[in-house]
């Protein structure tokens, strides 16, 4: 079981490279991780788990991103969860939508530099 | 600081190669092979450099839901065929290149000058034996002038490969004769260059030198007078063929494989995931 002491983070990505890369760099911060690889898995896991944050793709089998966010943010238990976008969507109108649906940041794949995304999740979890 | 610049390079690679296989889809004619083949080169670049991770991480601290069983539990991550097959096949390959490197870098006195060294007292080669090989016959009925001076033979160099290159100063433009002694005797012959060198490649896997030690003598020859010089003072050096040889051999053989087998795997994997 989860131990209630640390903060959880909930990523969802269905890369399993990235997702190996993700715990490796929250792993340091000593959190909790739970992962899941497509939008189905990890909407039922936020919804029994309730993790403090969530780190999320858009572009995934099964359930994709937006329609997470959207089933996220209707849900009155979960739509208090923040959630950070990591895609590799990069156009204005994704990130709009994105956002509209309750996404707290959005961060494109191809320019990140994943400490500043570690900085800003560990900040978050402070609040 | 390295670990978030290698952490950042996984990221920004799996991003380009997704990028790649958007291009690849919506591509048709030429272009398609070029985006695959850097697809290819991606995703082995993305195999080599994301091996840590399925090395270094310990993977029973991710909680992962199963639906249906409907509960948590600590498990490790999947190792998808894609993966696995990365991992081996660079696995493979790193440890083949590995040992290449080590035996280079640790091991170079295998290769290289080898010690010649001569017996005074010991006879000197029969040039007129008859193991000589039939076909030079005419070298073997030359005249000798004393007269004529005789290359030298100076270096012997032990070559990857299992080859000997004879090298030595000998007269201009003039033919140098080297015989080889094993169970028979190898004959060989080259022009001396105009700078006065010579060099003569013995090839292990066309007349093999066993274990033991090899008389080499040298002298000069003019075919067209059916003349020869005296021999140069008999020299010997010491054949020994050592589990390195071998190793370095079959290992060679790995090194060039790998290179084909990482792109055959590079394929694969494109394939797999596009």
């Amino acid at each position: 079981m989860v131990k209630e002491s640390k903060k959880t983070i909930l990523i969802v990505e269905d890369d399993e490279i990235l997702m190996r890369a993700l715990y490796l760099l929250f792993h340091k911060g000593e959190y909790t991780i739970a992962s899941a690889n497509d939008g189905e898995t990890a909407l039922n896991m936020t919804e029994r788990l309730k993790p403090d944050i969530v780190l999320l793709d858009l572009l995934m089998p099964k359930m994709n991103g937006f329609d997470y966010l959207r089933s996220v943010k209707a849900n009155s238990k979960l739509k208090d969860i923040p959630v950070i976008v990591l895609s590799n969507l990069g156009d204005k109108d994704d990130i709009e939508k994105a956002k509209s649906l309750g996404a707290e940041d959005y961060f494109i794949k191809s320019n990140t530099d994943l400490s500043v995304l570690f900085d800003k999740v560990k900040k978050r979890l402070e609040l | 600081m390295i670990k978030d610049k290698w952490l950042n390079w996984v990221l920004l690679l799996t991003n380009r190669i997704y990028n790649r296989k958007q291009l690849v889809i919506g591509q048709a004619g030429l272009g398609v092979i070029y985006n695959i083949l850097v697809l290819v080169v991606q995703e082995i670049f993305l195999g080599i450099i994301s091996l840590p991770l399925y090395l270094g991480l310990k993977p029973s601290g991710v909680t992962v839901f199963f639906s249906e069983k409907g509960t948590y539990k600590k498990v490790s991550f999947d190792y998808s065929l894609r993966r696995v097959l990365t991992l081996t096949g660079v696995g493979i390959v790193a440890l083949i290149w590995v040992m290449k490197l080590i035996l280079i870098v640790t091991l170079p006195a295998v290769y290289g000058p080898m010690q010649l060294y001569s017996i005074s007292n010991f006879n000197p080669a029969d040039i007129l034996s008859k193991d000589l090989v039939a076909s030079e016959i005419g070298i073997q009925s030359a005249r000798v002038i004393g007269t004529m001076p005789h290359p030298e033979f100076t270096t012997l160099i032990k070559v990857k490969g299992g080859s000997y290159d004879f090298l030595g100063k000998g007269q201009p433009n003039s033919t140098v004769v080297l015989l080889l002694s094993d169970q028979q005797t190898a004959v060989y012959s080259t022009e001396v260059d105009k700078n006065g060198n010579w060099r003569i490649s013995h090839q292990q896997s066309a007349f093999h030198l066993r274990e033991g030690n090899h008389a080499v003598i040298v002298f000069g020859y003019d075919k067209k007078l059916g003349v020869r010089s005296e021999a140069a003072p008999e020299q010997f050096f010491k054949v020994t063929t050592s589990w390195i040889d071998s190793f370095s051999k079959n290992l060679d053989v790995l090194a060039n494989w790998s290179a084909i087998i990482m792109l055959l795997i590079g394929v694969f994997l494109t394939f797999l995931t596009i």
